[in-house]
Formats: C-alpha cells, sequence, structure tokens
C-alpha cells in the first residue's frame, strides 16, 4: 500500500474549480441575500440622511426655494444638494424628454437638450428609463442586486472602474435596477439612485465622484502639550484637522467658563485638544465624530472603508481618545464639523512633560499622489502589522506552554510547533522572532522581554517586543539598549543580553 | 493571510466587497472541501452556496476572531452534516458509491475536476462519514486535530482514531487504482 503521507498529498491535491457560469449563478444568488440583508440598515440610513438633509442649514431654505419653484414654474426640474458635508450628493427631479448634467460644475437644470452638455434623461419606456447619451463618452453599468446599499454601490462602483469604462449599456429600466454608475461627460464617476418614479418624471439622488478612488493625504505625526488653566503652556494644544494647523490657547481662554472656551474652540476650527487626566494623556475632540475601529488596522483599511464607517456615525463623542500604556493603540476614525474623515492612532503620551503624540492621516477625495504616499506607507508600515499580530499569537502560545509547564516558558522556540496556527506561522517565528524567554517563568517581571522582531531592527523605526505579560509595544531604538536588544543593525540575529 | 484579516475586518463592516472577494477566493477551495464529504457536484454547489448565502444573511453580525479558512471549512462540515441528518433527497447520495459528477448538469456549468480528483472523492464517499469529515477537514482544511475535535463534540484522541482508521479505509481503497 501506499504510505500515508502519499495518500495525504494526493488527497490534499483532489481539487475542484468552479466554471464562470456557475461563479455568476451563485453570486447572483448570494448578493441578492445580502441585499435582502441590509434592506433594515438602509431604511435607518435613509431616515438618518434625512435627518442630517433637515437639520442642515442649507437643506430647509433649499427646499422651500423648491417648493415655491416647482409651485409657480411646472415643468422646471428641480436641483438640490443633499447632504452639508464635503461629499457631492445632489438630488433632482427629472421629466421625459429633458436632461440634466451629473456633474456638480455644470450643476444647473437644463431646459433644453444640449448633447454635449447633458448626461441622462427620463423616458416612459418599461414603466421609466433613465438613459444617457446614445453613442457619446459616456458609460453606464448597473449592479446586479436589485435593493443594494448606497455606500456599498459607490464601494461596487470604484471597484469596476475599467467594467464600467466598457460598458455598452445605455440605459436601466427603474423597475429592474434603482442604481447606476455613470462615467458622466467630464470624465467624473456619478453614481445615481433612481427614488419615485413614473412614466413621465423620477427624483433622482447622485453623488459625484472622482474616478481615482479616494486616498489618504500624507502622514501627519503631532505631538500636543495638555492643556492646563493653571500652567499656560507656550506649546501648540489644539489642532485642526482639516488644515492640519495647531493652535496655542491663550490663557485669557483657558480661563473662560465652558461654553466660552468652546466657543472660542469652534470659532478657531479647532477639533480636538490635548488633555492629561488620571487615564492618561489623549485627545478630547470639539464637535469631532468619533469610533474606534480596532488596533492593527492603521495600514489595511482603506479611504472608502473609513468613509463607509464615518457614513454611520451620526453624533459627536464626548469620549477621548486615550493613550493605552503597554497596548497596541486603536485607531480611530474621526469626522469633523466641515466634513473632514480621517484616521488616527495615538503614540504615547508623557505624564512628565504633559505631552501626547498621535498621528493622523486625513481622506483626500482625489489624491493620486497620495495614493501612491500611501501605497509606499503601507508598504513600509505592513510588516509592522504582520509581525505585532504574530508575536501576540506567541505571547499566547508561550501562556499556554507554561500553563501545562509549571509556568516555565519553553527553552526554544521549537517546543511551539504544536501550537502555530499554520507551518507559514511556526517558520516566520523560527525565522524572524529572536527568543529571550529561556529561563522565564511566569512568576518573573511583566516587563521582561519574552521576544521581539530581529528582522525590524535595521529599518530605524524600531521593532515589535512581547513581554512577559504577553503585551506587544512597537519599541524605537532610543529603548533598545535598556531592553537589552541589539543596537547596532549587525548585531541582529545575535541574542542580546537579558 | 494578512488578506484574510482584511476579509474579515471588510465582513465585520458589512462591505459587499469583502463578501465578494471572501467568494471569489474560496469559491474552489470550499467546492472541493464540500465534494470531499459528498461526492456530488450538485450537492457540493448547494452546500458551498448555502453557506455564502448564511454568511451574507448574516454579515451585519460578522464576528471572527480565527482563521477565515478554517471557518468556512467548518461552515461547509456543517452544512454537509445537516443535510445527512435532515434525510433530504441529497442525503441519499452522500453514502452513494458511484455518482458520475461529470454529467450532473451541463458540460459548461459543471464542475471541474480531473479524473483522479474523482477517484478520490469516490474513495472518500466509501469511508464512514465521521470519519471522511476529519480526514477533510485535516487535510484539505488543515485544521488541527483539537480544532476538528471541538467541532465533532468529541476527544483529540477519539478524532485521531478516525483519521488513523479512515486513512486506514482510503488507502486500502485506493490501492492499485491511482
Amino acid at each position: 500500500m501506499r504510505p500515508a503521507e502519499e495518500i495525504e498529498d494526493i488527497v490534499g491535491k483532489a481539487d475542484c474549480k468552479a466554471p464562470d457560469a456557475m461563479r455568476r449563478r451563485l453570486w447572483k444568488d448570494i448578493a441578492e441575500t445580502l441585499n435582502q440583508s441590509q434592506i433594515t440598515t438602509q431604511k435607518r440610513g435613509d431616515a438618518r440622511v434625512w435627518r442630517i438633509l433637515m437639520n442642515s442649514k442649507i437643506a430647509r431654505p433649499a427646499i422651500a426655494a423648491v417648493v415655491v419653484v416647482a409651485a409657480l414654474a411646472v415643468g422646471v426640474e428641480t436641483f438640490t444638494r443633499t447632504r452639508p458635508d464635503k461629499t457631492l450628493a445632489f438630488s433632482a427631479e427629472i421629466r421625459t424628454n429633458m436632461a440634466l448634467d451629473l456633474d456638480p460644475k455644470a450643476a444647473i437644470p437644463l431646459r433644453q437638450t444640449r448633447p454635449e452638455d447633458f448626461d441622462v434623461t427620463w423616458d416612459g419606456e418599461n414603466g421609466g428609463t433613465l438613459r444617457i447619451m446614445p453613442d457619446s463618452s459616456l458609460r453606464l453599468a448597473t449592479p446586479s442586486w436589485l435593493k443594494p446599499e448606497w455606500n456599498n454601490v459607490v464601494a461596487w462602483a470604484h471597484s469596476i472602474l475599467p467594467e464600467i469604462a466598457e460598458s455598452t449599456d445605455t440605459s436601466v429600466a427603474a423597475r429592474k435596477c434603482r442604481f447606476a454608475a455613470i462615467l458622466t461627460s467630464e470624465g467624473n464617476l456619478a453614481v445615481v439612485q433612481i427614488g419615485d418614479y413614473d412614466e413621465s418624471k423620477a427624483r433622482l439622488q447622485w453623488q459625484v465622484e472622482s474616478p481615482t478612488p479616494p486616498g489618504y493625504g500624507p502622514v501627519q505625526v503631532v505631538t500636543l502639550a495638555c492643556i492646563d488653566p493653571g500652567k499656560p503652556s507656550a506649546q501648540p494644544c489644539a489642532i485642526d484637522f482639516d488644515t492640519g494647523g495647531t493652535s496655542v490657547i491663550p490663557a485669557q481662554v483657558l480661563n473662560l467658563p465652558p461654553e466660552g472656551f468652546l466657543d472660542w474652540l469652534e470659532q478657531n476650527g479647532i477639533d480636538a485638544i490635548a488633555r492629561m487626566t488620571n487615564d492618561g494623556g489623549g485627545l478630547a475632540g470639539v464637535g469631532l465624530a468619533c469610533k474606534a475601529i480596532a488596533p492593527g488596522v492603521w495600514t489595511i483599511i482603506d479611504a472608502l472603508g473609513v468613509r463607509d464607517v464615518m457614513s454611520d456615525i451620526p453624533y459627536q463623542s464626548r469620549d477621548p481618545i486615550l493613550f493605552e500604556e503597554g497596548r497596541y493603540q486603536v485607531v480611530t476614525a474621526f469626522k469633523t464639523r466641515e466634513g473632514g474623515i480621517g484616521i488616527l492612532q495615538m503614540r504615547g503620551a508623557d505624564r512628565a512633560r504633559r505631552t501626547t503624540q498621535f498621528r493622523y492621516k486625513m481622506v483626500q477625495p482625489d489624491s493620486p499622489g497620495a495614493t501612491e504616499a500611501q501605497a509606499q506607507e503601507e508598504d513600509e508600515a505592513l510588516p509592522l502589522y504582520v509581525s505585532a499580530k504574530w508575536l501576540c499569537d506567541l505571547g499566547k502560545y508561550v501562556l499556554i506552554y507554561s500553563n501545562d509547564h509549571e509556568d516555565r516558558l519553553p527553552q526554544s522556540l521549537a517546543e511551539l510547533r504544536e501550537f502555530a496556527e499554520s507551518e507559514e506561522n511556526y517558520q516566520w517565528m523560527v525565522r524572524d522572532v529572536e527568543y529571550l524567554g529561556v529561563g522565564l517563568t511566569c512568576a518573573d517581571s511583566p516587563s521582561k522581554v519574552v521576544a521581539y522582531d530581529r528582522t525590524l531592527l535595521g529599518t530605524g523605526k524600531g521593532t515589535n517586543v512581547l513581554f512577559l505579560d504577553s503585551h506587544i509595544e512597537l519599541v524605537t531604538p532610543d529603548r533598545f539598549a535598556e531592553l537589552g536588544l541589539p543596537t547596532e543593525p549587525e548585531d541582529a540575529g545575535t541574542t542580546p543580553q537579558k | 493571510m494578512i488578506e484574510d484579516e482584511l476579509l474579515k475586518l471588510r465582513l465585520k463592516l458589512g462591505r459587499a466587497d469583502g463578501l465578494r472577494r471572501t467568494y471569489e477566493k474560496y469559491l474552489d477551495y470550499l467546492l472541493s472541501v464540500a465534494m470531499a464529504f459528498v461526492n456530488d457536484a450538485q450537492a457540493a454547489e448547494d452546500i458551498v452556496h448555502d453557506v455564502f448565502v448564511s454568511l451574507a444573511e448574516s454579515a451585519a453580525q460578522f464576528r471572527l476572531r480565527g482563521n477565515l479558512k478554517h471557518y468556512l471549512a467548518t461552515c461547509v462540515a456543517n452544512k454537509a452534516r445537516d443535510r445527512l441528518r435532515a434525510g433530504k433527497r441529497h442525503a441519499a447520495r452522500l453514502e452513494s458509491h458511484v455518482t458520475p459528477q461529470a454529467e450532473a448538469g451541463p458540460p459548461e456549468d459543471g464542475l471541474i475536476y480531473a479524473e483522479q480528483a474523482q477517484q478520490i472523492y469516490e474513495a472518500l464517499s466509501r469511508v464512514p462519514y465521521e470519519q471522511r469529515e476529519v480526514i477533510a477537514l485535516r487535510i484539505k482544511a488543515g485544521m488541527k486535530f483539537k480544532e476538528i475535535a471541538a467541532q465533532q463534540g468529541a476527544s483529540v484522541l477519539a478524532v485521531q482514531a478516525r483519521y488513523r482508521r479512515g486513512m486506514d479505509k482510503l488507502r486500502s481503497s485506493l490501492n492499485g487504482r491511482l
């Protein structure tokens, strides 16, 4: 008989492949289910959009104007900007044999059809159909889902841009699909939703995007002095994320009553101030909407994802964003009063100097240059994240091992092989990790170094270190000597002094 | 590995592109796992379909701390077992010895696999289901005995014994055939 290893190998290689037709057929069902499951969320989202719309400063006068204009001039299509933030979202009613230009620059109703100017028309075919100008440079594509969520359609439109550019569709019947992605006459990407409609007219909502998916601006690392009314600092202690500017708060402002202090911050465009409390140092938002995402997602969450996350946060958080000592810092998505969106991560808080340091990057709607910079940054930062995650796993394995061995840590990483999640995980430990846990027990000081990633030593940005209490820290080179890590890159790979 | 972490995050955020990418990445793999369980192309397709539909239905509540690939393989195993227990029309095929899968559907829409793979699936279908499940999860999904034991609600020793007995049957079944 064949040896068992050979049989395992043969069974492992017995693979199937789904043909394209099957892939499409299965996905269609799955996508429809996904959309059904999102209808409830969609309804909540619609209500929220309506609430935001009604609360915005421009919406009520605009709606009032629309009502007056509609009453006075029947047949004139109306045009409304629907979102108060930086997103270019609009709403208008379109009637049969009239035309509409979707691009924001030319956001005016057109009374007469001028083929070179307009993007879409409406006619009564199939109960109501949205059309683009045939034989033009315009392109239209529709999602295969019946009732998708707005944000998902935007993400989908960006993901299939090349397919949209080659699409031969020129119309979408509202009864079949309420969404369309359109490459407009000015080269923008418009995501259009058909609202209430009949054969003679339809209410359209659309969002105009740059065909370049949103990217991040450059990463900014900022150190702010924490506010202390008793000791006004000459160092900046407040930041406006939209402009990137930091500000010193004058002593007389610090002594204002809370309402006056808040007014001053808002009038000066401040989005956050640095504070030191008993819980630690961090940032307190000023009209800032925040949502903690997770540690380690700094490099993996894309700008579109951040925008999606923040689209569900209608409130302004009063919770401070704190530096958490000895932890991998949580990444927090935020949205400023002006609609700027970004992510930030605390990097440190110095209680003695009363300073706090953090990094942040803003989502920019159209920043190919920034996207390249982001890609470069991600290339650099990704190994840090992967290494931290796997060191975290190693910490768990060490704990399990010590639990089974009278609190003694393993003599070598080879003893942890059976715990490794995968062979790749184990090979990484053997190849990249310097293990310093020999002879340690759980009773030793929690600040003892158990292991570190030796491959990151030469980067000059520090390395991830696993401590005996299982926490992971990104240790900067200035602390290498203190922790007994090699200070010269050529020392990497040699066991340092313990 | 890092891509799976990203997929988990996207699934957690309820992003359709997360589900789409998971589907594209793992469809073939899950079909292979399902075939190892049921040796029936149509049933395998139904099982994988059901797994992704369940994932889509629970997209808003998706939470996973472990390995995405293992999680999906476990979902396939559970669905396959459900079919077996429910005694649906497909259940009859689960223990069937000969199933000409290639003829199950139109050629352009049927599952594609090599003749050797078909012999493997047929040989696996002769192994008792509990043993077959351990073999498939161990070899196809790369899961540890400890994880399989948790999934089957059995002890690690019992799972290892099932694996050994199943492999013995598989070896004798395949002897001289490949």
